[in-house]
């Protein structure tokens, strides 16, 4: 199922690891290793918002590789799709 | 047994007078079930298959996930996917599954609308449970399988709570938010749910849950029905089919700003007054009011 999972990150100064200089490259293959289809980050770098599709038993270990790399635990959100529209005309 | 829970009989270990007079929406409860109840309730849920009461949910079929790794999380659970979640180790949460049988019983036992008493179902997992919050339902929790252990406050934090809070959660809706402001948490008790228990939790009340094992509950809840909503929506009915009430505002500002003179003269706040008082003070005015009110939510 398609989930968004949330990930809040700490400043560097509460977690040093994130302030490595290879956090970025890292945190890529984690999303990579994780099967994520698609990231996005707000609030200059602090949430993530990654767009997973995966079974339900996978939920703990893919926030299992968040928490080992970034020391939080994230949580997951379901993903809204809008209706389709079937509107006949101004669309 | 008739078809629906003899709720007289249920309460009969301590009484019905004194379970309205002592425990009702200000003290929890704890009461056995008879063998035959028990059996009547499993038969009248049927099988407790997630797949199958995620279909029947009316509102919705939730998962809650939270352990080590994953913060409190909530899913939309169908029966395609329902078992998954429970092997993920989430609970499951089966939101208002009709059970008339069982539902009306309580509402028509209580007096209240009938769709305002629903039956949920949670399927926890070992290790699973919730944390500490308060409802704002009457709730009536029968344990199915398995054992449960609750920590409940000895009374409510919030008498005759609005809405639900989770301690610690910035959510709080302004209902709730001068309530919570002087409200203080009352000292816990610690009660094991068994299979055969029916435990009464009055609304406003902490409690938290921990289940050692699987565990299936029932839980019967009452979204009150407030003496204001009694009134609130025979009123509003009543009074907009007035033209002069839903008249505009005119001349009945305050601090002198009622508008010119003549805008004063068309200020006629005291004779609706008047009419509403009249109204209030005729038994059978005020009794047409609150049918509006049960007429609507049981029509």
């Amino acid at each position: 199922m398609r989930l968004i999972m949330r990930v809040a990150l700490p400043p560097a100064t509460e977690n040093p690891a994130l302030a490595a200089p290879d956090f970025s490259l890292k945190w890529q293959l984690m999303l990579k290793q994780v099967g994520a289809l698609n990231a996005d980050v707000r609030e200059q770098g602090r949430l993530h918002f990654v767009l997973l599709d995966i079974d339900p038993v996978q939920i703990t270990p893919t926030a299992e590789a968040v928490f080992r790399l970034a020391g939080v635990k994230p949580d997951f959100l379901p993903q809204i799709v809008p209706q389709p529209y079937y509107g006949v005309r101004n669309y | 047994m008739t078809g629906r829970l003899d709720m007289r009989r249920l309460l009969s270990p301590i009484g019905v007078e004194r379970f309205f007079a002592q425990h009702w929406q200000t003290r929890m409860a704890l009461l056995p079930l008879a063998e035959d109840d028990l059996a009547f309730v499993r038969r009248t849920i049927g099988p407790l298959d997630p797949a199958r009461l995620a279909g029947l949910a009316r509102e919705e079929a939730q998962a809650w996930l939270a352990n080590d790794f994953v913060a409190h999380s909530v899913f939309p659970v169908d029966p395609s996917n329902a078992m998954k979640f429970h092997q993920a180790g989430a609970t499951l949460y089966f939101v208002n599954v009709p059970l008339p049988a069982l539902t009306e019983s309580v509402a028509d036992f209580l007096g209240a609308p009938r769709r305002q008493v629903i039956a949920s179902l949670f399927y926890t997992p070992a290790g699973g449970g919730a944390v500490p919050h308060f409802d704002k339902n009457e709730n009536f929790t029968i344990q199915l399988t398995g054992a449960k252990r609750w920590q409940v406050g000895e009374a409510p934090m919030v008498p005759a709570a609005p809405d639900s809070y989770t301690l610690g959660s910035p959510a709080i809706t302004p209902a709730l938010a001068p309530l919570l402001a002087k409200a203080q948490r009352p000292p816990e008790q610690t009660v094991e749910l068994k299979p055969g228990t029916l435990f009464y939790v009055p609304r406003g009340t902490v409690h938290h849950t921990s289940a050692g094992e699987p565990s299936w509950s029932l839980n019967l809840s009452y979204t009150p029905t407030m003496w204001l909503d009694l009134l609130r929506v025979g009123l509003q009915e009543r009074l907009t089919a007035s033209p002069r009430w839903r008249a505009i505002v005119t001349g009945a500002g305050k601090d002198g700003a009622g508008g010119d003179p003549a805008a004063r003269n068309a200020n006629y706040l005291p004779e609706l007054l008047a009419e509403l008082r009249g109204m209030l003070d005729d038994p059978k005015e005020a009794e047409a009011l609150t049918r509006a009110f049960f007429e609507r939510l049981d029509g």
